[in-house]
């Protein structure tokens, strides 16, 4: 694609603007191929995307959940579930910030989360004279001078469809498991994000979400492209519990990073994990995928998961290109009566590929955390290496901790390492900050923190800070 | 013996080497100092032929051969002897099946018949007693579980046996106290004779005291930058490398 | 349709419909999702019938010349209530344990008494061509007694598939120790399964080396159980594996009750186009407190078509425990092979050096000596220019 083309997608895109504002009502629930045809419709979409989501939907109807992550939880019934919402509009939400319930407030003060920032999260309608909108123009002019296009996946369909078209399904495909399946066929929206060759993006897109947080339903979808030399830092989620009445989630994210492109991929997960029964919670099932096609490429993904009542993802790496390197920085704590069931894989085709897989679980109340990846070396992919550590933290009797790390080695000349420790918090060292001074939960939360370092340095640094906030509150009451 | 002419070697991208240019004659010992990241020890493992190095320039001559056409075992064979910075455990082997095979492959490639066990029994227990290291050594794995002192012992142990005609030895002094020093550098003045040569790699002078080179080179950045004798070495442990990293 | 549906219609016994209906375990089961069933599959296998021999012997799925010594006893193979529920688990665990247990020819029962020492030594003999035998033997080892069963295996040449299955019970009571060393160096063409069940009462102590190189087709299935206070198991083992040859383990030791200890060590060298599988999965029980586990697997790859599926497993529900494991796959260490060629060791004694290094730190722990040394000269026939090292042993070892 030449630059001329590129721009010319991008004058486009903005033609439209980043926020869309489709007028329409929520569909009762059920889902069948009219359910399909009618979303495809309120959207506008185009023939060939309603002819891949009925194909999906065709496929994922031959299919069965999967069963192999021993989560517990009641079968789905996927008829109750309705499929297409509007976004809310403003004006729906609360006043101010007094009509917000006040333990909200409270996490959001305690997350150090500015007021400002705290209205929109919150839903408050937003003063006109905020100035977030202009710093929303700001960084929309930034972006538009570089030639990124960051716009919602259904602009993007019209706007960039060659590009969507190409993209779309081509890392995770329809049918690459259940979920994802579900998702192709009734997928929400969700963010589109192109860099075009040698651009290195001039912001973090994580800070254009903060001030701009959107509903994307509980079916999303992102497609980031990064050409040729190009980097690309992006950040899903947020800090700040996020509730919804949705109970299941099936998101759906897809990276193609091209020669020596870089995609940074951090996510906060933090959606409402239902009460100490483990009742209400949020299913967050997640296929997550990026892949290195070019030579020395890379793809980092950093996440954080505390929310939720059951977490399946596994965001993976597939290294094609030679010298291209995956990595994938987790931690996921489970408490309450939460269940995780996250890793990674990592897939080595080309030679002197690399991956790094840095895993901390921490494991509270009832929850049950586990480690689930695989490291696969084909043939050929001469001089691969690994390096996996997995380490598990126990704070309580009644959790539980484990690590299921697939290997999978056909090539010789590959060298892979993996350890694994799993402990309780020591009491020599709890013992020890408290004879300095320090309370029971504040000694816990610096130890835990300390256990969680390599993963958090591994965040943008703004959320890096946040993140170390939220892993205390979601400590409070783990100790005594 | 060897002549080394304007070699080049590098890691990767990034150059080490930038031109060693030196001359050693049968029978001498040169040292060569240098402060830490001086391309020291790249040159001794280029010498011995690790093959993490890549030479872009130059040639090393070794008794009439081109030395960097050999694989390592055919330098060894050929009477090179490299004693390593930091020696290699190996679980499992037994040090004396490592020292029997390589004295034999050795004795077999200079037309030497095979030493049979006893007879070989008895030239390890005369060189352990020369190292002063207790026979158990013999029976333990290749270095594994060995102190930093016992490792580069070890290295001596084998050089002796070995009878190497040149030998490099790369920080041979390094971890040991001041017994284990002595031991070492007496170890190596044994092998001192007209017609071997060693090459002493090291960053402190001390071990110098008790093996006197008769050559002293200063490597930094890549090249040789002041050559002299043995009282170079004790002008370097006054003043220091400091005039020479600049370059 | 061929394998063992045949065999298995003739057959009167009560798990014999099902297992004809499930049929071998195809690679969608999880614990079979490696194991390459074809051969199985293409074989029809008939029963197979015992040779003549005068050692403790298994063969043609019989246990014959029972040895008898001090404190060891034949006693009543009736299955004790714990017994049958242990089996009745192998059968369910996957399609092939119903086929087991509707062809066994034969069931042992052994008891070692209250505080004896008894030494076992059993040997399986090799079936005839397309014939398989299934048995199963119970060990009860009482209260304060003390095993060293040791299984070898013949090592015959043959070129058509045979086929031996051993389930193996051993429950120790409180203070006993069983050494168990199991040498696996079965024909080319044979099929080996194996399950091992493990029961260990309080304060007992179980220790497994296990030695593989033999067979096509190796599968073994090891679970333990510490079930008593105090409890402690080790595994070590070692898998060579070449050819076309398949070596797969899966082992489990579950933490039934706290306070007790578990440790695995395992090593896989794969070469030619050989295809090995380890999964190591350690259990720690709800309330199992105070237990430590640690494992370590090792993975050597030789060959560019060959392949190793090792994996890990930690499943742990208390939190007053200490567990790890690391694993490793890699060939030679690149370090390692310049040092001993910097020594003058050609490139080939060096990679055999290496290699027998590898195997040598599971072999060197094996504590019975015959064994060992039984073990270490097949060792070094299975290495690629092992000679030099077979010299060096023979001359400077005392």
């Amino acid at each position: 694609m030449s630059q001329q083309e590129i721009d010319q997608l991008v004058d486009q895109d903005y033609k439209y603007g980043f926020v869309t504002d489709i007028e329409s009502d929520t569909l009762p629930p059920g889902l069948s191929e009219d359910v399909i045809r009618e979303i495809s419709t309120r959207k506008g979409e185009p023939e060939w995307l309603l002819e891949w989501r009925l194909e999906a939907y065709a496929k994922w109807l031959q299919m069965t959940p999967p069963d192999w992550a021993h989560l517990e939880y009641p079968p789905i019934d996927f008829q109750s579930i309705s499929y297409f919402s509007a976004p809310k509009k403003q004006g729906d939400g609360p006043k101010s910030l007094d009509e917000v319930d006040p333990a909200l407030i409270e996490t959001y003060n305690k997350l150090g989360i500015p007021l400002e920032e705290q209205k929109m999260l919150a839903g408050v309608a937003v003063d006109a004279v905020f100035d977030s909108v202009s710093v929303v123009t700001t960084f929309k002019e930034k972006l538009h001078e570089a030639g990124v296009v960051f716009c919602p996946l259904s602009e993007a369909v019209h706007s960039h469809p060659e590009l969507v078209k190409k993209f779309l399904g081509s890392i995770v495909p329809q049918n690459d498991n259940y979920y994802a399946a579900l998702n192709s066929a009734v997928f929400s929206d969700g963010s589109f994000v192109y860099i075009p060759k040698g651009v290195r993006c001039p912001m973090e897109l994580s800070t254009y979400f903060r001030i701009n947080q959107q509903n994307t339903g509980q079916f999303e979808r992102t497609l980031i492209v990064a050409e040729e030399g190009s980097y690309v830092s992006y950040l899903e989620g947020c800090t700040a519990p996020q509730r919804d009445e949705n109970q299941l989630h099936a998101a759906v994210v897809e990276l193609v990073a091209e020669t020596d492109a870089e995609i940074k991929y951090s996510t906060v997960q933090n959606w409402f994990a239902g009460d100490d029964e483990g009742k209400g919670g949020i299913y967050n099932f997640v296929t997550k995928r990026g892949e290195c096609r070019g030579d020395r490429a890379k793809i980092s993904w950093t996440q954080l998961e505390t929310g939720s009542a059951i977490t399946w993802k596994y965001p993976s790496c597939v290294l094609k290109g030679a010298d291209s390197v995956g990595e994938f920085y987790s931690v996921a704590v489970a408490g309450k009566k939460q269940q995780a069931d996250t890793g990674t894989k990592m897939i080595h085709i080309g030679p002197r590929t690399r991956s790094t897989i840095i895993s901390k679980g921490i494991s509270t109340a009832r929850g049950q955390n586990a480690y689930r990846g695989l490291v696969k070396v084909l043939p050929g992919a001469v001089d691969a290496r690994n390096f996996t550590q997995c380490d598990s933290l126990l704070i309580g009797d009644q959790c539980g901790a484990h690590t299921f790390p697939y290997v999978e080695a056909e090539e010789p000349s590959a060298q892979l390492e993996h350890e694994a420790t799993t402990s309780k918090v020591s009491d020599d060292q709890l013992f020890y900050l408290r004879t300095r001074g320090m309370s029971e939960e504040d000694a816990l939360n610096m130890v835990v923190n300390g256990f969680c370092k390599e993963v958090f340095q591994k965040l943008p640094m703004e959320f890096a800070v946040e993140a170390e906030a939220l892993l205390g509150i979601t400590l409070e009451g783990a100790v005594g | 013996m060897l002549s080394i002419r304007n070699l080049h070697a590098r890691v990767g991208d990034k150059p080490i080497l930038k031109g060693i240019n030196l001359e050693i004659n049968a029978g001498e010992v040169h040292a060569i100092m240098g402060p830490n990241g001086s391309g020291k020890s790249t040159l001794s493992s280029v010498l011995a032929g690790r093959d993490d190095y890549e030479v872009t320039d130059g040639e090393v001559i070794y008794m009439g051969q081109n030395l960097l056409d050999l694989e390592p075992e055919e330098r060894a064979w050929a009477g090179l002897f490299l004693s390593f910075q930091y020696p290699v455990e190996i679980p499992g082997v037994k040090n004396i099946y490592l020292l029997k095979a390589a004295v034999n492959a050795i004795r077999e490639h200079r037309g030497l018949p095979e030493l049979k066990a006893a007879e070989f029994l008895k030239l390890v227990r005369e060189k352990l007693k020369v190292m002063q290291m207790d026979e158990a050594f013999l029976h333990r794995n290749v270095n594994e579980g060995f102190s930093g002192g016992e490792k580069k012992r070890n290295e001596i142990l084998q050089m002796q046996l070995l009878e190497p005609t040149l030998a490099l030895l790369d920080e041979t002094d390094s971890g040991l106290d001041v017994d284990a020093l002595r031991i070492v550098g007496e170890g190596i003045n044994r092998m001192r004779s007209p017609d071997r040569s060693v090459l002493l790699v090291t960053h402190y002078q001390r071990l110098l005291d008790i093996v006197k080179p008769d050559f002293v080179h200063v490597l930094a950045n890549g090249e040789i930058k002041l050559s002299g004798d043995h009282t170079l070495a004790k002008q370097l442990e006054r003043e220091g490398y400091e005039g020479f990293e600049a370059a | 349709m061929s394998g063992f549906s045949e065999w298995l219609a003739d057959v009167k016994d009560v798990h014999a419909p099902e297992a004809l209906a499930v049929g071998l375990p195809t690679k969608r089961v999880e614990s079979w999702k490696y194991v390459p069933t074809r051969g199985l599959a293409r074989t029809t296998w008939q029963p197979a019938n015992p040779k003549a021999t005068e050692q403790f012997a298994l063969t043609g799925g019989e246990f014959v010349n029972v040895p008898t010594a001090d404190g060891l006893a034949v006693s009543d193979n009736t299955l004790t209530a714990s017994e049958q529920k242990r089996i009745d688990e192998i059968n369910q665990a996957h399609g092939f344990g119903l086929t087991q247990a509707a062809l066994e020819n034969s069931r042992l029962a052994l008891t070692i008494q209250t505080t004896a020492s008894v030494v076992l030594n059993l040997h399986h003999l090799a079936n005839q061509a397309n014939s398989a035998g299934f048995s199963t033997l119970i060990i009860r080892v009482e209260a304060g007694a003390q095993l060293t069963l040791v299984e070898q295996f013949e090592s015959t040449d043959a070129d058509k598939a045979n086929l031996s299955s051993l389930r193996c019970l051993i429950t120790l009571a409180r203070d006993s120790s069983v050494t168990h060393v199991r040498f696996q160096a079965a024909n080319p063409a044979a099929h080996v399964f194996s399950n091992l069940d493990v029961e260990c009462g309080e304060n007992s102590s179980y220790r497994l080396q296990t030695i593989e190189f033999g067979s096509k087709l190796a599968r073994n299935d090891i679970y333990i159980a510490l079930a008593g206070r105090e409890a402690s198991a080790s595994v070590n083992g070692l898998a060579i594996t070449n050819g076309s040859q398949y070596h797969d383990t899966h082992l489990a030791i579950d933490h039934v009750v706290g306070d007790t200890n578990s440790e695995m060590t395992f090593r896989n060298m794969v070469d030619g186009k050989g295809e090995a599988t380890f999964n190591g999965r350690v259990l720690i029980r709800k309330d199992s407190q105070r237990s430590a586990t640690e494992q370590s697997i090792a993975n050597l790859l030789l060959s560019g078509s060959a392949r190793v599926n090792p994996k890990p497993e930690l499943e742990i529900y208390a939190d007053d425990v200490t567990a790890s494991h690391g694993c490793t796959v890699g060939s030679l260490n690149k370090t390692e092979l310049f040092y001993l060629k910097s020594r003058g060791l050609s490139e080939a004694d060096a990679r055999a050096f290496l290699q027998y290094a590898f195997a040598e730190k599971i072999v060197e722990e094996i504590e019975h000596p015959d064994i060992r040394e039984l073990v270490e000269t097949q060792l070094l026939g299975e290495l690629k220019h092992g000679e030099l090292i077979a010299e060096l042993k023979e001359s400077v070892d005392v």
